[in-house]
């Protein structure tokens, strides 16, 4: 469903990402793993659009986008992004408009449903990830995991065919993961497809599914169920 | 008052066992109360002063140009015209010699109060309102008041068909007080404006000094003179507590009429002429008749307060409508600059730089005076059956032209608020498929607005204070209205009060408003979307 070709980036003579093929199925769980700076945040955000890159191509379903200096077909580009929810690692949620009206956005504006049914649509997505109660609450009056569940349902909104998770636990306290994990938990039941990246080996070995490894931007293991052993770099930097 | 402290005084000192030191005690305070209060009421200093300093410092303005007071066109550093020349005659008789202080026009009364000057000597004219706020010489020059009216326009024949016509004239002169609550009367800070407005037709006659009417009406071939309305003055002002300098000048005056230098200084600059004869036998019933019998100044009243507030609503209207443009074309400079392809971000970029980086007040008057004539909108306006509108003309430009200024401040104030909102929420924005446009509508605008408002807060209070200086193209708004007021009442602290209690009047409650608005964005939703 998602197909990479010699994906390849550099960023200020660094080189990110140097070619990387990568097929994944609809369906199922992927996991990104590798230590921080090993290009798995990039190759995400290469995918829906977010940085370009320089060489190779990707695809989801029939829409495909190259690197290179030309400019992205934004037919192509709006046709990804509708295709593949993005949550991010600071959940980035709209820091004006409420839970409800963070999910219903998308609907409304990108979907053209009427304000009305993006609503209702709204507090399915809210009920499903568990937080009705919190439907008028403003980002900041919402915990950390109440934030990356709403982030989630809002990713969901567009009924994408599959769903880019960039660490999305890294950024809370333990006891808050759990609480995330449950709803990727259930979503990874339901058979929903799933990118995932993570420097967290367990977190991959949680939602099971296979594990792809990624190391100094070229892929290290691909392994269909087994565990691969992290290799964590200490010398890495902790930021991404 | 002495009487008071006297009192209380001698009351301490008994108290204190030394009542023998009252007196002592009593004229130290009485010395040092008139040192402190009264040091300037020692009437008559003025020529005692003069004549220590060695020099007459007499004020006035090169604005007003030639003849009275200019830059020599051979010597830019040396200046020129009949009252250098007169000037340096008194100084000379006084034995002293003269200094030219250069003062705005309009405030030489407030200035000579303040002493920045020892006299005013600039085209001062006679005029009732002035008269007991200032003592005047003898007068060194008789001008006539003269109408001029556009060739193609016969209905103005004299002064009484100037009736609710728009008249052009300077603003605190002899001619504005004649015409006020006679003819529609139209301000104006230079003597160029009035005649090039008359031209245009954005005014149906010009009154004037008739040396200016000569200098610039009479060469404009659209032009013609209606004629002369009655004689006025030009004679030195001198502080009301230098009597004694003011006799002293009169008495120069008076000899070098006789001595026929002054004829000389005024053929000089083709001045003379048979009114002036009058200056060489000017006799003290001369003088009286002159000065007439000032009418006591009325009283700060209540046609006063109305005249205020009209003044207030013009301001207040002028402010809003030019915020109302300045809100939406800032934000589109700012979208032009961060989002804009290149060239519009250079040209919004430009736009800003220069409206910030030039005065408002020349940007006023290009557009007024510089611009807009050429764009005949009054000939338009005319055609299309519209001409009542082109009343209106001064307080559009107005609007337009601190809109067009505010737009500028108004771009930084939202790009830095743009700048302000999180790159995230962009991202989120676009990766959930909404477009650049509908993120910017949707997600950083209503975010970077909520960063801008104490900002824009701030600027439209600036801008109801700015918006004083829209009195340059003939709009009368608060703070001309005090001016106007503070010569009529003879008197600025109560004009100044007013003024002052109006301007904070609209402000304070705008502050209040702005901070209500910014409170209920930041708090909690009151929620009614609930189901």
């Amino acid at each position: 469903m998602i197909t990479l070709r010699g994906v390849k980036k550099t960023f200020d003579g660094r080189v990110i990402l140097r070619g990387v093929d990568l097929e994944i199925d609809e369906g199922g769980v992927t996991s990104l793993l590798g230590p921080s700076g090993s290009g798995k945040s990039t190759l995400l955000r290469c995918i829906n659009g977010l940085e370009r890159f320089d060489e190779g191509s990707i695809a989801v379903g029939d829409a495909v986008y190259r690197g290179g200096g030309h400019p992205d077909d934004p037919r192509a580009v709006a046709a990804i992004r509708r295709a593949c929810g993005m949550v991010f690692q600071q959940f980035h949620l709209f820091a004006h408009l409420t839970a409800e009206e963070n999910v219903a956005l998308a609907p409304e504006v990108v979907a053209k449903l009427s304000r009305a049914a993006a609503r209702d649509r709204a507090r399915d997505l809210l009920e499903k990830v568990g937080l009705s109660s919190r439907a008028h609450a403003l980002p900041r009056e919402l915990s950390g995991g109440e934030q990356q569940r709403v982030a989630i349902a809002r990713a969901l909104a567009m009924e994408p065919r599959a769903l880019l998770l960039d660490e999305p636990t890294s950024a809370l306290d333990p006891e808050r993961k759990g609480e995330v994990m449950d709803v990727l938990a259930a979503l990874a039941e339901a058979g929903t497809t799933m990118v995932l990246v993570t420097h967290e080996p367990a977190f991959a070995r949680a939602l099971g599914g296979r594990v792809v490894v990624l190391r100094d931007g070229a892929l290290a293991a691909s392994d269909a169920r087994s565990e691969p052993s992290p290799h964590r770099d200490p010398d890495a930097d902790e930021h991404d | 008052m002495l009487g008071e402290i006297h009192r209380v005084v001698s009351a301490l000192l008994r108290r204190l066992g030394l009542a023998a030191l009252l007196p002592w005690v009593v004229a130290l305070a009485s010395a040092l109360l008139f040192a402190g209060c009264s040091a300037p009421a020692a009437k008559g200093g003025g020529l005692a002063r003069v004549k220590k300093a060695g020099v007459l410092r007499w004020g006035g303005d090169v604005q007003g140009g030639e003849p009275y007071v200019y830059a020599d066109p051979k010597d830019p550093n040396r200046l020129v015209g009949f009252e250098v020349e007169i000037a340096a005659a008194v100084a000379r008789e006084l034995g002293v010699r003269a200094e030219f202080v250069q003062n705005d026009w309009s405030h030489l009364v407030p200035s000579l109060e303040r002493r920045t000057f020892d006299v005013i000597l600039n085209g001062f004219e006679v005029t009732p309102s002035r008269i007991g706020k200032v003592v005047y010489s003898r007068p060194y020059y008789v001008f006539a008041e003269r109408l001029m009216a556009r060739k193609g326009d016969p209905s103005i024949v004299d002064f009484a068909s100037l009736r609710g016509r728009k008249t052009g004239t300077l603003a605190g002169s002899l001619a504005f007080e004649l015409l006020r609550g006679h003819a529609d009367v139209v301000m104006y800070e230079g003597t160029e404006e009035p005649y090039q407005d008359l031209v245009t037709g954005r005014t149906d006659a010009v009154l004037l000094d008739d040396i200016i009417a000569a200098r610039y009406g009479v060469p404009k071939p659209e032009l013609r003179v209606v004629g002369d309305v009655r004689d006025g003055y030009y004679a030195v002002g001198v502080h009301p507590d230098d009597a004694d300098l003011a006799a002293a000048i009169d008495a120069a005056l008076g000899r070098i009429s006789k001595s026929g230098e002054l004829e000389q200084i005024l053929t000089r600059s083709s001045l003379w002429n048979e009114r002036q004869a009058r200056l060489v036998a000017w006799s003290d019933a001369d003088q009286d008749q002159m000065l007439g019998k000032p009418p006591p100044p009325p009283p700060l009243g209540r046609g006063h307060v109305w005249l205020f507030v009209k003044g207030a609503g013009v301001t207040l209207v002028v402010s809003t409508l030019a915020m109302g443009l300045a809100i939406p074309m800032g934000m589109l400079l700012a979208l032009a600059r961060l989002h804009g392809p290149r060239p519009l971000a250079r040209l919004a970029g430009a736009y800003v730089e220069i409206y910030r980086g030039t005065p408002v007040l020349l940007q006023l008057y290009v557009l007024y005076y510089g611009l807009l004539p050429y764009l005949h909108l009054r000939q338009h306006l005319e055609a299309r059956g519209l001409g009542a509108l082109a009343a209106l003309e001064p307080l559009f430009v107005a609007c337009v032209g601190l809109g067009m200024n505010y737009a500028a401040y108004e771009a930084e104030t939202y790009r830095a608020g743009i700048q302000a909102v999180p790159k995230g929420q962009t991202e989120a924005a676009l990766s959930l498929g909404l477009s650049l446009p509908q993120t910017l509508r949707r997600v950083v605008l209503p975010q970077a607005f909520r960063h801008s408002l104490p900002n824009v807060t701030n600027d439209f209070i600036a801008l109801l204070k700015d918006s004083s200086l829209v009195s340059v193209i003939t709009v009368v708004e608060l703070t001309k209205q005090m001016t106007i007021t503070a010569v009529d009442v003879r008197g600025w602290l109560g004009p100044g009060l007013l003024c002052a209690a109006l301007y904070f009047a609209m402000s304070y409650p705008l502050g209040r408003v702005a901070r209500r608005l910014e409170a209920k964005l930041e708090g909690q939703r009151p929620k009614a979307a609930a189901p």
